[in-house]
């Protein structure tokens, strides 16, 4: 447990500044692919379940109707296999 | 007064742990950015404890042809080549001769909890509702209920991954994406090895 702990405002403050340039922002060589990275990136930072929940849920529903039965079959395969 | 300063260590590392568990699913960026600012090695026990009690658990719930012993001491070897993989890698891209080894073993045994959360729910499901599944109304139900977990858990593992590889090479997206191709190639031998001795649950977890 190697925090710091500053004490003084300027202490806090260059900590603060420490901790959010420790890892410089991805760069993807093209504005446009940093900004689509960004774009998608941004929503998954907090809070991504309230993205994750709905896009699994639609995913198995999508899956099940596509695939029918072989769906059920695989779920049967990962409880055995696991 | 020093074994109450290990006492008062050791829980605050409990408390942590907990939090940082809680915490992971719901801002997993934050999480891990603090995640890699700690050396706290009783955090790291606290992850290999709770797998080796999944392991126990496991087999108590249904019988497998190896020992859990077996099993997790595999996982710790499988954990320390993953973690040693992309040290490494930093290591050879960057030039750097120092890495913190204790923060990136902390990291990427973080990244374990989703997949440890799915096993531990698969083997409950499989003692509480024992398969096969059936083509009825409620078999269909609890089969997307589970594949929508699944995929939930799968979609959680992947972005707490992206950010252990990140945290701990500072790699930018295409060589976390290029190191992480590297990765599943070293791995897909190493996986079929294992399944032939029937010991593919390792890597996965």
């Amino acid at each position: 447990m190697n925090q710091k702990y500053p004490s003084s405002s300027t202490d806090k403050l260059d900590a603060e500044l420490d901790r959010i340039f420790d890892l410089k922002p991805n760069d993807l060589s093209f504005p446009f692919l940093t900004n689509m990275y960004k774009f998608f990136t941004h929503p998954l930072k907090s809070l991504p379940l309230l993205y994750i929940v709905p896009i699994s849920f639609f995913g198995a529903v999508l899956m099940y109707l596509l695939f029918g039965h072989m769906v059920i079959r695989f779920v049967s395969l990962l409880q055995y296999g696991f | 007064m020093d074994f109450e300063k290990g006492v008062a260590r050791v829980s605050a590392s409990i408390v942590l742990f907990f939090n940082r568990i809680v915490r992971l699913p719901f801002s997993p960026y934050k999480t891990m950015r603090a995640i890699a600012r700690d050396d706290d090695m009783i955090q790291l026990v606290l992850i290999f404890m709770s797998i080796g009690g999944y392991f126990y658990i496991a087999d108590t719930l249904r019988q497998y042809a190896y020992h859990p012993l077996l099993l997790f001491g595999l996982t710790i070897m499988h954990f320390l080549l993953t973690v040693g993989f992309f040290a490494l890698l930093r290591m050879v891209t960057t030039n750097e001769k120092e890495i913190p080894i204790k923060s990136a073993l902390l990291i990427f045994a973080y990244a374990l909890i989703p997949t440890l959360v799915w096993f531990m729910v698969n083997s409950w499901l499989y003692f509480i509702l024992p398969p096969p599944r059936t083509v009825s109304f409620l078999g269909k139900g609890f089969s997307i209920l589970y594949i929508s977990f699944s995929i939930a858990i799968l979609i959680w593992k992947v972005i707490t991954m992206y950010l252990a590889v990140r945290l701990v090479t500072r790699f930018t997206f295409f060589r976390i994406v290029y190191s992480m191709l590297l990765y599943i190639a070293c791995m897909i031998p190493y996986s079929l090895f294992l399944y032939s001795l029937r010991l593919f649950r390792i890597p996965f977890l």
